[in-house]
């Protein structure tokens, strides 16, 4: 699946996208606004999109004396799944966090980086995952590799996509080598944490310096 | 209610304001690194926390509703931000709430307030950098 655009699991089309602006913003937005946040379509293609959401009631339309302003109805039978779909990234970091959370050999830190933490992934994206293994774990630890399996077992199932763990050694860092590693930079910029203090990688950041 | 006063935002601004967003949180993280105490630069740690903050905040408006709030109204801005997001909203109102003691009074803050900030700061930074990636 595509963070991004999560409603494409179950439609295709513009009204998936539209969806997903008006389920994430309590807000009314005209036909304009809606496909400047998509990015996509063409005005009267969001404008169709949302006038055919309209009439199955999922989209509130209101009439002013220049536009017509759309927001999700939040009181459709529907409108809880709708936005359920929308949060679904939200759904799968808490999914993970819960997971690691649970593990008998906790990481040092985890986060969620590339395609997946910047969003700008595509359908068939990999899930990128930063485990930092602490130093007394050696690298065939048994328990260890359980874990990270289990964890990319049940993050692809949960997703469709393929997880990618880099298994990063606690030795390895700046903070014991004194040597900058590039790849802590990517993940301090892009990536979500998933596990451990939010101040762990800054820290290597300066030590690496 | 007062309506809320807003300024459209295209993906320029959005960027500009996440520049900046990162420019005040990375000052922060280097001022609490410095500093001996964590005491001695509370006020200017969370004033940081507070700019780094709003722009955040500017940042999540942007991506979400295609406009930030404008003018000085505190109010008016966690307004908009809960239009989006309830406990983003309740992290700015925090930060906002700490504002005038860091920055303009003569009280200093507190380590409790300290860590308050941090983490609100944090929540938001993570969410403006999270939603302008999806914005694209």
């Amino acid at each position: 699946m595509n963070f991004s655009r999560p409603i494409q699991v179950v439609t295709p089309t513009a009204d998936g996208d539209v969806l997903y602006i008006l389920a994430r913003a309590e807000a009314a937005f005209t036909p304009g606004q809606v496909r400047a946040l998509a990015g996509r379509y063409t005005t009267q293609g969001v404008r169709n999109a949302l006038n055919r959401l309209a009439e199955q009631g999922i989209v509130h339309a209101e009439r002013t004396p220049t536009s017509v302003l759309y927001s999700l109805n939040r009181k459709h039978l529907a409108a809880p799944h709708v936005v359920a779909l929308a949060e679904l990234r939200t759904a799968l970091i808490g999914r993970l966090r819960e997971l690691i959370s649970t593990w008998k050999t906790p990481p040092v830190y985890a986060a969620l980086f590339g395609s997946a933490a910047r969003s700008d992934m595509r359908t068939n994206s990999d899930l990128d995952l930063f485990l930092v293994r602490p130093a007394d774990v050696v690298d065939d630890d048994a328990t260890w590799a359980e874990q990270l399996s289990d964890l990319s077992t049940a993050a692809t199932a949960w997703t469709g996509n393929d997880t990618r763990i880099l298994d990063y050694a606690e030795t390895r860092t700046p903070v014991r080598t004194g040597v900058p590693d590039p790849l802590l930079t990517e993940v301090s910029t892009h990536g979500l944490t998933l596990y451990g203090p939010l101040g762990w990688l800054r820290m290597q950041l300066r030590e690496g310096k | 209610m007062m309506a809320v006063r807003t300024i459209d935002c295209p993906r320029d601004v959005r960027a500009g304001r996440l520049g900046k967003a990162e420019q005040f949180a990375r000052t922060a993280d280097i001022v609490e690194t410095l500093a001996d105490e964590d005491s001695d630069v509370r006020d200017a740690f969370v004033t940081l926390c507070v700019h780094a903050g709003i722009a955040a905040a500017d940042v999540v408006c942007c991506a979400r509703l295609g406009m930030h709030a404008k003018g000085e109204s505190h109010e008016q801005a966690v307004q908009l931000l809960g239009r989006v997001d309830r406990s983003l909203a309740k992290a700015l109102g925090i930060l906002l709430g700490l504002k005038t003691r860091s920055g303009y009074s003569h009280v200093t803050t507190s380590g409790t307030d300290q860590t308050r900030a941090k983490r609100a700061m944090e929540d938001l930074m993570e969410a403006a950098r999270r939603e302008h990636g999806a914005a694209g």
